[in-house]
């Protein structure tokens, strides 16, 4: 079971298995994915007027965007540290991919960009997905599509990682 | 034809009339405030929403507890209302933040 450490300096995931570390790598791609969709969500009317919406993302939309690369770079940076942190450690073990847990240590000067790219990319994942309100809105998934129930759950852990690194 | 001398006044020598003009004063028209508006949306957390407006607007839990309620159960909340320079950073923050928020003009000053 997934869970999180926290030390003086540091807060770490552990025990992430390979398909919440997979959803994990992902959130770059999603969040910068030029989905037109996405792109709306992450960078959102500030003015309802057209005309005062495009002089607004004129001045403010860059440095929101390199606000989030950065954010992401960090994250990523993080990622690229992923240690194992139970199960077989070999990749030539059949049960590697199944068993191997892992862990991610992320500095705490680092918890704010994690918590608002996982924030972002709950956003990217819903809509790159085509999730509805109304899938993400029950305790148990309310469609039989596989697929579906994989995006919705990823959706979930990463909403689950988000509020433990807010600290409740 | 006889002319009062009361307004509107008659100059004799120039034979022309002058109006006086009425006493006009100018009250200042303050600029009408602007609205930061939120949404609600399906995926943010409540827990999220509200650590967002404590950290943004410096507001207590309770205060920022009762404007996400508020969102999510009205699907949109007028979070704060001032003058337009304040109310775009605070937009430009909620955005960095990911919550939907705009900035409109209130009808009324």
């Amino acid at each position: 079971m997934m869970y999180i450490e926290r030390e003086d300096d540091a807060v770490i995931l552990r025990d992430l298995p390979v398909w919440v570390v997979d959803t994990l790598l992902c959130l770059p791609e999603w969040i910068e994915s030029d989905n037109p969709a996405v792109r709306d969500r992450l960078l959102p009317k500030a003015y309802l007027d057209d005309e005062a919406d495009k002089e607004w993302r004129d001045s403010l939309g860059s440095s929101l965007e390199h606000l989030f690369a950065t954010r992401t770079q960090i994250v990523g940076k993080d990622l690229r540290n992923l240690e194992i942190s139970s199960g077989p450690t070999a990749p030539g073990d059949e049960a590697f991919a199944a068993q191997t847990l892992f862990q991610v240590r992320i500095p705490g000067p680092h918890v704010s960009a994690w918590v608002s790219t996982l924030q972002a990319g709950t956003h990217a994942l819903f809509i790159l997905e085509g999730l509805t309100s109304e899938d993400v809105s029950r305790e148990i998934p309310s469609t039989d599509d596989p697929e579906k129930q994989v995006s919705m759950l990823r959706l979930a852990v990463l909403q689950e990682i988000l509020v433990n690194l807010l600290g409740e | 034809m006889q002319i009062g001398t009361d307004s509107p006044s008659w100059s004799p020598s120039s034979g022309t009339r002058t109006l006086e003009q009425p006493e006009t004063r100018v009250v200042p028209q303050l600029a009408r405030p602007w609205n930061v508006i939120v949404h609600d949306d399906p995926v943010t957390t409540m827990l999220y929403v509200v650590k967002v407006f404590m950290e943004v607007f410096s507001y207590s839990q309770m205060h920022a507890h009762e404007l996400m309620m508020e969102v999510h159960t009205t699907g949109r909340s007028v979070v704060w209302t001032g003058d337009r320079e304040q109310a775009e950073l605070f937009v430009h923050k909620l955005h960095g933040k990911h919550l939907l928020a705009h900035l409109e003009q209130t009808d009324s000053g």
